[in-house]
């Protein structure tokens, strides 16, 4: 199996959500193909953000649309609860994906620019059929926007162009809510954001998530973001897994030399073993991915070992698995 | 550390004549920087700090739609009141500049080596031959890989992070004695951002040159920069030595941009202490002191009365904030109207 292993799902906990598998590749001519997620597997229990963490490049995002079947992944298999996704017709697909949602990175141009706020709001509804009268349909839209803690009457009438980019971020969460979802996977929903204005929308994401009892995947490139809101943290590089760690403990137990190099690599993070040198190797090209471990090129501690052999996923510590030949454990 | 003065820069103000009004981008902003000093700008987008950047370089002149007022003053020369051709002769050679996206201060039809060689040859009348050894040399010093091989490679050959190196060799090949860095991180992945600081911070050390890093990432500035000034709406809040803006803030956008940044060391779902609101309108922006409006101790002074930009430090360092309320001092918990004498003798013995 060119994975890398599946010691850290847990079936008998019911997950909201299964990965098994997913493999997403994207043909780029002369029987080139790029290897942008290799064998990904991974589920998300019920109230539980898992945090995808990862430079540029790693698959992260691939992974996160691979999931919502944009585009459906070249193999493997995707779950929402009982139901597989992979392989379903399109009408099919499009009424078992409305339980999951998805935010993007930047607010304004995942909004259509010439509707207003009370209608990008209501779309989903008047898609899938709402049951009832427009007064109800109303009443639940507003109830949604002061949810996200937009003042319904404020933005009512406004588009896009009207608001900040904080404001639109909370119109998209907004519609993401309104179809009552299990699952909302969340690309980079902070990093166009400012500080201050970030802060903001990573509460409410903690908020809603209690309030709507949903599952969160949470993409993002920023060890502190991700930390901050996830449970579990997953480390993608180059389309595999490097590790998957309770969040409480990335900063302290970090094992893999990946997880490392980017936790030094955090402007005033102090000095640790493994110094960001290794960084200044360049990430090697998904067209051609090294043989073994993926990481083996810019690892400090690579052997010959890791280049024939491809590491799995195995338990260190207990919730913690590493995809390392060389994992970094004191005892 | 020498003690000449590099930068000047005095009461500027760049107003920009928009649709929605006149927009005052920086509004009224002074401050000097000594060869060797580095300081850091940050602020969240719309306060100006590139404007500022800008203005200071001579990139945003007085025009048609956009008037520059006060003075700046690199090297002894008032930068707005020289002609364009004197203006050009001073970049590159006195201030020079590097943006946050490599790729779009490289001409893409130009090879790596030409970009350096043609300020070498037009600042320092270098032949050829000198100025290719001599650009060879610099790339060596910003850390390329195989510099004489990178000299006939084209931009979109290079990575992100090589191509901000060769930006920085640009800067520096005719030894600038200001060098302003405006986001010169944020286009670069999270692996190359601390490298390409470090070799900022590197280079500004050994050439004794005067730097200015423009961020809106806090982390960025902190621990590489002497000082950090800290903008909003157009307007400096507080500056002092970054250890004591970091550790002890006393403008209340400063304690609140610190406290919403998520901390590595706090736990998971730890509640961020989020600013609310967002930045003003800068066509409109609010009476008095423009943070009143997000300000968790705000009183009615505030929105009335527009806080001058005062020293307010117990040190010996200058510790200046735009407040009319500044938070206590962290240790003697002194606002800073009186220094009480037994903190301050501390602080001397």
């Amino acid at each position: 199996m060119a994975g890398s292993g599946t010691a850290h799902l847990r079936p008998e906990q019911e997950p909201v959500l299964t990965v098994d598998d997913m493999v997403v590749e994207f043909p780029v001519g002369r029987g080139q193909k790029v290897h942008a997620v290799s064998g990904l597997s991974l589920d998300l229990l019920p109230g539980e953000t898992l945090g995808i963490l990862g430079e540029s490049g790693c698959g992260k995002s691939t992974a996160g649309r691979a999931v919502m079947q944009l585009p459906s992944p070249t193999s493997g298999t995707v779950r929402l609860g009982d139901r597989e996704l992979t392989g379903l017709t399109s009408r099919p697909l499009r009424k078992a994906r409305s339980r999951m949602q998805m935010i993007m990175q930047d607010p304004t141009s995942s909004l259509n620019p010439r509707r207003k706020v009370k209608d990008l709001v209501a779309e989903g509804l008047a898609i899938w059929g709402f049951e009832g009268t427009r007064q109800e349909k109303e009443e639940l839209v507003r109830e949604t926007l002061s949810a996200v803690g937009l003042d319904p009457d404020v933005v009512w009438e406004r588009r896009p162009h009207e608001l900040s980019g904080g404001q639109c971020q909370r119109v998209c969460i907004a519609r993401a809510l309104m179809m009552n979802p299990e699952v909302l996977i969340c690309d980079e929903p902070v990093s166009a954001l400012d500080v201050s204005v970030q802060a903001q929308i990573l509460n409410l994401l903690e908020r809603t998530k209690e309030r709507y009892d949903l599952s969160m995947v949470f993409i993002a490139h920023d060890v502190s973001v991700v930390k901050n809101i996830s449970d579990r943290v997953m480390v993608l590089y180059l389309g595999k897994t490097c590790e998957v760690i309770p969040s409480g403990r990335i900063e302290s137990d970090a094992a893999h030399p990946y997880t490392q190099m980017l936790l030094a690599s955090i402007p005033g993070a102090g000095d640790r073993e493994l110094s960001a040198s290794a960084a200044a190797v360049e990430l090697p090209s998904p067209l051609n991915p090294p043989s073994g471990c993926r990481f083996r090129t810019r690892c400090p501690l690579a052997t010959e070992r890791c280049a024939a052999e491809e590491p799995e996923l195995r338990e260190v510590r207990p919730g913690q698995y590493v995809a390392c030949h060389h994992p970094i454990i004191e005892e | 550390m020498s003690d000449q003065t590099v930068l000047e820069v005095e009461d500027v103000r760049t107003e920009f004549q928009t649709a929605r009004g006149l927009v005052r981008a920086v509004d009224g902003v002074s401050l000097s920087l000594r060869a060797g000093e580095t300081l850091g700008i940050v602020g969240e987008s719309g306060s100006g700090k590139s404007v500022l950047g800008r203005t200071i370089m001579g990139l945003i002149t007085t025009g048609h739609t956009t008037q520059v007022h006060g003075s700046v003053r690199i090297a002894g020369k008032d930068v707005h009141a020289i002609s364009a051709k004197e203006r050009r002769r001073l970049w590159g050679s006195e201030v020079a500049m590097v943006f946050q996206d490599p790729m779009t201060s490289l001409n893409p039809v130009k090879r790596v080596g030409a970009h350096i060689t043609e300020a070498l040859r037009l600042h320092l009348g270098l032949d050829k031959k000198a100025a290719a050894e001599r650009a060879i040399d610099l790339l060596r010093q910003v850390g390329i890989p195989e510099p004489a091989r990178r000299m006939s490679q084209f931009p979109h050959e290079l990575s992100g992070g090589m191509r901000q190196r060769v930006v920085i060799a640009m800067a520096l090949c005719c030894d600038p004695r200001l060098l302003i860095a405006d986001e010169p991180t944020t286009a670069l992945d999270v692996t190359v951002q601390k490298q390409i600081l470090d070799l900022l911070t590197s280079l500004a050390e050994s050439r004794d040159m005067a730097t200015i890093l423009i961020s809106h990432d806090l982390g960025a500035v902190a621990g590489r920069t002497d000082r950090v000034q800290v903008m909003y709406a157009g307007r400096v809040v507080e500056r002092s030595a970054t250890g004591e803006v970091f550790e002890g803030p006393r403008h209340p956008y400063t304690e609140g941009l610190l406290a919403s940044i998520p901390r590595l060391s706090d736990p998971p779902h730890t509640t961020l202490r989020a600013i609310v609101g967002s930045p003003p309108n800068m066509a409109n922006p609010p009476d008095g002191c423009r943070f009143a409006p997000r300000c968790p101790y705000v009183q009615d002074r505030c929105r009335t009365e527009q806080p001058e930009l005062l020293e307010i430090g117990v040190r010996r360092t200058s510790h200046v904030a735009a407040c009319h309320f500044p938070l206590p001092d962290v240790d003697t918990g002194s606002t800073g109207d009186a220094p009480p004498r037994a903190a301050l003798a501390e602080e001397i013995s």
